[in-house]
């Protein structure tokens, strides 16, 4: 199948666009107006677009940084995020970009300069030292860096900014530009779930041990890392499969470059939680999933997760460094 | 029979007949309407012919709709000649974008291998000029897509056009040449129908739950419908339908039989 690229008219000569194009053999290019004619319209499938997903090229033309929901942090008070893509490489089955959007083609914005100049603002201000701001919101940070060469962009500028701290978050395992002595105010974030549960629902994500494996060479070059157990999954036999898990991780990454740990359940919004269960509606994964706290779906596993990554995760590291994202009922 | 779930909309006979041959389509006489109908119901394929011009594309598409049986997994097709600046005749292309004034609408990405793509601009007066390259000048794809895009996904629609004249060459003889060009290229039309089939049956169309054993024993409300419908649904991906007919025997009521689907889902641990 062929990739096809649809282009907005006004950065149809862009330097950034002229790269993204060069990376693919023959697309079919549709020139269109804005990126809202092709993405997330309601009469789209999910599903089968996920096959082959077009290329949106577009650019972005506010709401460049946006506040984070008020529980999403890593220690700082502060907390944004920016998408500098909308959808993902990867296929898993519990994202929440299946629920949240129409379509599975990926958004590209190339206007990048104009995301860093509101986070050099934010580096100016009163606030910086004590601000994240977050990448792998409505995407995977890295998973199509090959392509959009974003993080060499972003690490450009992060070599200049000192206060503000990033999260780069991914499951990718293409680190090629991050094999650089790393930077003080960059979190290298990586998500995991045990290997058995990601081989089957982590679909397109580079298989377990080669992510260990990348992990390990980029630790080597001093990073801070970020563990993500967000989502934290229950299943037959998880228990032992998260002890591995933890003892795999934490045997890899010494404890002083760890950033932080996160972890939750599996939960949604009611909106999202209804688009998803049309598009997967035989899905396993979902079946005990009610209407346990407000507007919020997911299984009522809070407190067993809880409990079990307390007594777990405090054997590696400090408390403070741990941050847990399930919700209250 | 495995159905294929097409409906194609295509103005004149001469432009359907390969198609109708194909399927083994036939004229549907009992209804009644401004538009001849064709269909093979083993297959659920209908076909309907709509004359010239956006319009009667348009009001066609919709008397299909109304006429035929519904499924999520319909493919709704366009097949038509054009014209074009440069292309040469009697090629084919799989329409990716509709323009018509300034309004645009697309069909979706996926399918793009077996036919090259093109975009369409669909005028409401036969174009002379074709004043843009690599581009088709046709119809009826707008009346079409404007219908359609309320009725099924971007990736169900399929529009394909075959170029019928160009700057060089006037249209001369069309019922000879569409006869030709069309046959020319049935296998491309129907291997590119076929990829679409072939996407459609991953969709699941909503699982038809039966509720009749409930309904049978018990007096379901509407509400009790909906709570049993959810709960059926995953008692049945969970364990068995022996099960779940043993269960409905064994409950007393209704409420007991909720409590019952319930306590057996929740001790369910998903397996890897």
């Amino acid at each position: 199948m062929k990739k096809v690229i649809y282009i907005e008219k006004s950065i149809k000569d862009a330097p950034r666009t002229k790269s993204i194009l060069k990376k693919f053999k023959n697309p079919i290019i549709i020139s269109i107006d804005r990126y809202s004619e092709v993405f997330n319209k309601k009469n789209q499938n999910f599903r089968l677009q996920k096959k082959n997903p077009a290329i949106i090229i577009a650019k972005k033309y506010k709401n460049f940084l946006l506040e984070t929901p008020s529980t999403y942090s890593i220690g700082r008070k502060n907390n944004y995020y920016f998408s500098y893509m909308y959808n993902c490489l990867f296929d898993c089955r519990y994202c929440f970009l299946q629920g949240m959007y129409n379509s599975a083609n990926f958004v590209i914005f190339i206007n990048y300069e104009d995301f860093f100049n509101e986070v050099r603002g934010l580096e100016k201000s009163e606030i910086a030292k004590d601000t994240t701001i977050f990448t792998g919101y409505d995407c995977d940070s890295l998973a199509y860096d090959n392509i959009t060469n974003f993080s060499s962009f972003l690490l450009g500028y992060f070599s200049e900014f000192n206060d503000v701290e990033i999260e780069i978050r991914t499951k990718s395992t293409y680190l090629r530009p991050f094999y650089r002595i790393g930077l003080d105010n960059i979190v290298l974030a990586f998500s995991f779930t045990p290997e058995k549960f990601s081989t089957k629902y982590e679909l397109g994500v580079a298989h377990f041990k080669k992510r260990i494996a990348a992990l390990k060479k980029v630790v080597q070059f001093g990073w801070k890392i970020g563990i993500r157990l967000d989502p934290f999954v229950i299943y037959k036999g998880w228990e032992y499969d998260y002890i591995e898990l933890l003892k795999i991780l934490f045997s890899i990454i010494p404890r002083e470059q760890i950033h932080s740990v996160t972890y939750g359940n599996i939960r949604y919004p009611k909106k999202v939680f209804t688009n998803i269960k049309k598009i997967y509606p035989e899905e396993n994964l979902f079946l005990k999933f009610e209407n346990n706290k407000k507007n919020i779906y997911d299984e009522d596993n809070g407190e067993l997760i809880n409990n079990f990554c307390k007594n777990y995760l405090f054997k590696y590291i400090d408390k403070s460094k741990i941050f847990c994202n399930i919700h209250e009922k | 029979m495995n159905k294929k779930n097409l409906r194609f909309v295509i103005a004149f006979k001469v432009e359907a007949e390969a198609i109708l041959k194909l399927y083994n389509l036939k004229e549907n006489k009992l209804q009644k309407g401004n538009f001849k109908i064709f269909n093979n119901k083993d297959l659920n394929i209908w076909l309907v012919l709509s004359g010239i011009g956006n319009i009667n594309s348009n009001k066609a598409t919709k008397y299909l709709y109304e006429q035929s049986p519904k499924n999520k997994k319909n493919i709704w097709i366009n097949i038509g000649m054009a014209g074009s600046q440069n292309y040469k005749l009697g090629n084919i292309f799989n329409i990716k974008k509709v323009s018509f004034m300034k309004k645009n609408y697309y069909t979706g990405a996926i399918v793009n291998h077996i036919t090259p793509s093109s975009e369409v601009i669909s005028v409401d007066s036969v174009e002379k000029k074709f004043p843009i390259k690599n581009t088709l000048f046709e119809m009826e794809a707008y009346g079409f897509i404007k219908e359609v895009e309320k009725i099924c996904d971007r990736e169900q629609i399929c529009i394909l056009k075959i170029v019928s004249d160009n700057k060089k060459n006037k249209p001369i003889n069309f019922i000879r040449n569409t006869k030709l060009y069309i046959n020319n290229n049935l296998i491309n039309i129907e291997k590119t129908i076929e990829a679409y089939i072939k996407n459609s049956l991953s969709l699941s169309n909503k699982s038809k739950v039966s509720l009749d054993l409930i309904q049978r024993k018990f007096n379901l409300t509407y509400s009790y419908r909906m709570i049993l419908n959810d709960l059926i649904l995953k008692f049945e991906k969970i364990y068995s339908k022996n099960l779940l007919v043993k269960t409905i025997n064994d409950s007393r009521d209704i409420k007991e039989l909720i409590k019952q689907l319930k306590s057996k889902i929740k001790v369910y641990l998903l397996k890897v």
